[in-house]
């Protein structure tokens, strides 16, 4: 066997493997990351792009063809359609469709907004990579109102514990991508800046955002004020940054290990906010991809639901009532600031308050998963076996 | 570390639709590597892009730190200061800035440069709903960083101010 055919077999094996509650967990996924999505959206106004002037339009490679700006109408009609699609995404009417749109009408409001000169990377996993490989996907398989109508019509349904890899490949695909580009992090550092070479790096960086937000009007931040004053310990978070970056791809080996790579990455972030204020919440959308959603739902939400008497309708007017709900909630979009507003619980739940929600439980969700890490350690150094690929938690 | 996979036996049984669908998979994750591997830092190919975010940051200590920012004068005489990289939610913040430098470039004709003060003015009123503005002008400030522990700013002396330029708000709507 040829080494092509071995990483092919091993890339096959790696992809293939079952995960526990792979049909449920991926379906009700979709659903969190509809709403995630839609809370996310709900901060941006794309029109403000089409009253731009005409000479800042910078486009990008994909739209370099674009003469100027699209017109206010035209991004009001596609922020309409995102919301639109977004809305039978969550409830899970025509999900590959629907997954389409999402997947283009998302990535070309960002091509807009990224054609002014200056292009941003947090949302890459949630605009284009989630949704492209879910395209090819089945996390319309439960959870979804596609579901109910195949059910109807040839009585066939599918158990949310099957651990099916057809389910949960794009999880694998992603994990795959977040370690390739966490790797391409470390990589720029390393060779185009000082981050290898220069322990006092993350110490200037630190001082130049601090500073910066002191000349735009703040304050400088009382930890940074610290931090800088500890060029060893900021040498020392510079090597785990860098460490981590690199690293990464490590979680692709072992599942104790992931989950101990995905907590660190949401800490990574948090701290990133905290101290620079540059915020990669869209990028949680990924790192949401891996919570086993399925056990969470049976434990804490499965009781109470299946106390809901749903009204007996038939199903063309329950798929009647969903395209109505998902076409009032696109039109009142930009015109009524109170649906935006219910998506953040009246401006309480923000991208930047979030990480006061999201760093403790990364925090805990690390420290057990260390803990796992050096349990299982201890115990294969006793044993004389090291940790195997995909080894089950 | 052992890269064998316990699960291999547990794996479900591989159809013929299965075998095509893990060709498609592979082959995306192969374009994407072939992807990432041409396009380097080059972050114009949004999206695909890889990750070279802050690679020259912090090279040396800050001597100095610059601030683009606004000064809307309301018809009362009151001057409201914005920071323009923080004009817009949307839009990132240098684009912001950007969009700031190029309403001031001396190389617009003069069309080119109504309309975009025109549109940087709505900007600004969307910033200040309610008041009544007058002139807006853009200002390049810079302070020296003062040795100490920490380093600081005097916010209040700016070492350098340019003024980059003004224009009066009457008659400033976009042509389009």
């Amino acid at each position: 066997m040829s080494a092509v055919d071995r990483l092919n077999e091993t890339l096959d094996r790696w992809l293939t493997g079952p995960e526990a509650n792979a049909a449920g967990r991926i379906g009700l996924f979709r659903i969190v990351y509809g709403l995630f999505y839609l809370w996310l959206f709900s901060r941006f106004d794309y029109t403000v792009l089409g009253r731009t002037a005409q000479v800042v339009w910078r486009p990008i490679q994909v739209d370099r063809l674009l003469p100027s700006v699209p017109p206010v109408a035209v991004l009001q009609a596609l922020e309409c359609l995102l919301v639109f699609a977004l809305v039978l995404l969550i409830v899970g009417y025509r999900v590959r469709l629907v997954t389409a749109v999402v997947l283009l009408v998302g990535v070309a409001l960002e091509v807009f907004r990224y054609s002014f000169g200056k292009v941003d990377h947090d949302t890459l996993f949630m605009v284009f990579y989630l949704p492209l490989f879910m395209l090819m996907g089945r996390w319309g398989a439960t959870y979804s109102l596609d579901t109910v109508l195949k059910a109807h019509r040839t009585g066939t349904t599918i158990a949310a514990s099957d651990s099916s890899w057809r389910y949960i490949w794009p999880m694998r695909a992603i994990l795959l991508l977040l370690g390739i580009l966490f790797l391409s992090a470390a990589y720029w550092k390393s060779t185009h800046g000082t981050w290898e070479s220069n322990p006092a790096t993350l110490s200037n960086f630190l001082l130049s955002t601090g500073l910066g937000q002191v000349a735009d009007g703040g304050t400088l931040s009382p930890v940074i004020g610290l931090l800088v004053r500890l060029p060893l310990v900021t040498a020392l978070m510079q090597a785990g940054m860098m460490a981590f970056e690199a690293l990464f791809f490590l979680s692709l080996f072992n599942r104790k290990l992931r989950n101990w790579f995905l907590a660190l990455a949401v800490i990574f972030h948090a701290a990133n906010f905290f101290l620079l204020q540059v915020n990669f919440i869209t990028q949680v959308s990924a790192y949401l991809l891996f919570v086993d959603w399925q056990r969470l739902y049976a434990r804490w939400l499965a009781p109470s639901i299946a106390r809901v008497r749903f009204p007996r309708l038939p199903l063309h007017l329950w798929v009647g009532a969903v395209l109505i709900v998902a076409l009032v909630t696109a039109v009142l979009w930009g015109e009524v600031p109170s649906v935006r507003l219910v998506l953040t619980f009246g401006g309480l739940v923000t991208a930047d308050t979030i990480w006061l929600v999201l760093l403790p439980v990364a925090v805990v969700v690390w420290l057990r998963s260390s803990l796992t890490l050096l349990r299982s350690l201890w115990k294969r150094a006793r044993t004389g076996n090291l940790p195997a690929v995909n080894a089950p938690n | 570390m052992q890269f064998s996979d316990p699960n291999a036996d547990q794996a479900t049984p591989r159809s013929p639709a299965d075998a095509r669908m893990l060709t498609a998979i592979k082959l995306v994750l192969g374009l994407l590597l072939v992807g990432f591997l041409t396009v380097g830092d080059n972050d114009k190919t949004w999206p695909l892009v890889t990750w070279p975010m802050f690679q020259g940051s912090g090279k040396s200590a800050p001597k100095s730190i610059a601030s683009l920012h606004l000064r809307a004068i309301a018809a009362d005489g009151k001057v409201y200061q914005l920071v323009a990289g923080a004009l817009s939610d949307t839009l990132p913040t240098s684009a912001s800035e950007k969009i700031v430098e190029k309403t001031f470039d001396d190389d617009l004709d003069p069309s080119e440069r109504r309309d975009a003060q025109a549109r940087l003015a709505a900007m600004i009123r969307s910033a200040l709903p309610g008041v009544d503005l007058v002139e807006i002008q853009a200002w390049d400030l810079t302070w020296n960083v003062h040795a100490g522990q920490p380093p600081t700013l005097d916010m209040h002396t700016p070492t350098e101010a340019t003024l980059l330029g003004k224009f009066a708000l009457a008659g400033t709507e976009a042509s389009s």
